[in-house]
């Protein structure tokens, strides 16, 4: 199953090679964490980045992949609470709560003013997400890492840099991993949801 | 042309810099303690009404001695430990501040409080790159692996209603457990204080048991 995914999203971005211009850019990301995520890591993480390339097909609309590695985690001596058949029970102690998320995307663009100016962009990603989450707690370490289907929309914008190809690269991307796997703590959906802010520089194969 | 490329190129070193330095820090150092490793975990029974002890009874019987259980084949040996008798004493004074009243024999209590404690010695191996995909072939490449090993304890407190054994169904009666584990490699004094704060935090998160007002 993972390796039909793996194998369309190598197709995906092959097919794009014949296009002319080519987009490359690597950010610095600045993570945060909403909604379930937000519960179990709370702290906004500047631990991040991505590496993403886009192939134009004209002269606004563009295919491309990305990848990255976005870390979230805390110290944390918030009491974990289970449930289990007729009991419950409280846990207590430091604890060093992490995720890690590696998306790997494919997605379309469509961007919009003049080729030499500032331009704007809107994009939508889809692809899968590697994503481990870790807690420690005392001498203990539980592990759970699962593959999920996700989506990524983002919006952002070139800044042209000088007068050559080198791009001021901005954009902020939203990030939803579907539930995939069984939660750490057996929650009943494990899904993950982040914010992230990409601060960079792309470089163009052409001028825009 | 050129001092186009060179910008272009420091820009990507500028940026490489700064992600590389903010990885290597994936994990950092919280700057953690001995103390940070103990956890305290307390489990109930959810049916059981534990103000019920106000009328029907909240006498209990605790053992004078902490039965120790063989990490290797879950014996009980006749040992004692060091603090055995402070550790009774806070487990007795916590269990009379919640309400409760300590007796000298089974047929007077309504609960027992059993303690019980273990430890055990973990070793932890890497290897290092030796035993990796080169390591048979180029051993100077490799790096060195590392050992090292700790001792941890636990404690086990149980609290047993006398009216739910049941002996033919094998039922214990247990209506609360709290269980403490920390590293014992430790200063003898840090031990005893942590243990004992792991004591307090026991009854501290598991208000419920509390009888008086």
């Amino acid at each position: 199953m993972k390796l039909k995914y793996i194998i369309a999203v190598i197709a995906l971005v092959s097919c794009t090679g014949f296009a002319q211009e080519l987009l490359t850019n690597v950010t610095w990301n600045i993570g945060i964490p909403v909604s379930k995520t937000n519960q179990y890591v709370t702290d906004v993480t500047y631990r991040g980045f991505t590496i993403a390339g886009r192939k134009f097909i004209d002269n606004e609309n563009s295919v491309g992949f990305m990848t990255g590695w976005n870390v979230f985690d805390e110290k944390s001596t918030e009491p974990i609470n289970v449930d289990y058949g007729n009991g419950s029970g409280t846990i207590s102690g430091t604890q060093v709560r992490s995720i890690n998320a590696f998306p790997l995307l494919v997605g379309i663009h469509h961007h919009y003013g003049n080729k030499k100016d500032m331009r704007a962009f809107i994009g939508l990603n889809a692809g899968m997400y590697y994503i481990l989450q870790r807690l420690d707690i005392g001498v203990y370490r539980f592990d759970n890492d699962n593959w999920h289907f996700g989506l990524a929309p983002e919006a952002g914008l070139l800044i042209p840099v000088g007068e050559e190809n080198t791009i001021f690269y901005i954009g902020a991307r939203y990030n939803y991993a579907f539930d995939s796997g069984t939660a750490l703590g057996g929650a009943e959906n494990n899904f993950y949801s982040y914010w992230e802010l990409n601060f960079g520089f792309a470089f163009s194969s052409r001028w825009f | 042309m050129r001092k186009i490329k060179q910008i272009k190129l420091l820009l990507i070193l500028i940026l490489f810099s700064v992600v590389t330095l903010l990885l290597t820090s994936c994990y950092p150092d919280y700057g953690l303690t001995t103390s940070d490793y103990d956890i305290v975990a307390t489990f109930k029974e959810d049916a059981n009404d534990f103000q019920a002890y106000k009328t029907d009874g909240a006498n209990f019987y605790m053992p004078d001695s902490i039965k120790r259980i063989l990490d290797n084949n879950g014996l009980v040996s006749g040992s004692t430990g060091q603090y055995d008798a402070q550790i009774l004493a806070e487990i007795e004074r916590q269990m009379i501040a919640y309400g409760y009243t300590r007796v000298n024999n089974t047929q007077d209590a309504d609960v027992f409080v059993t303690v019980g404690a273990t430890s055990s010695e973990n070793i932890v191996y890497y290897p290092g790159y030796w035993y990796g995909w080169y390591g048979w072939y180029y051993p100077w490449y490799g790096y060195g692996g590392y050992a090292y090993s700790y001792t941890t304890g636990s404690l086990f407190v149980t609290m047993i209603d006398k009216s739910k054994i049941d002996e033919v169904n094998k039922i214990t009666g247990a209506v609360w457990a709290g269980a403490a584990n920390g590293v014992l490699d430790d200063t003898q004094a840090n031990i005893l204080t942590r243990v004992i704060n792991s004591i307090d935090k026991m009854f501290e998160q598991s208000p419920y048991l509390k009888i008086i007002e």
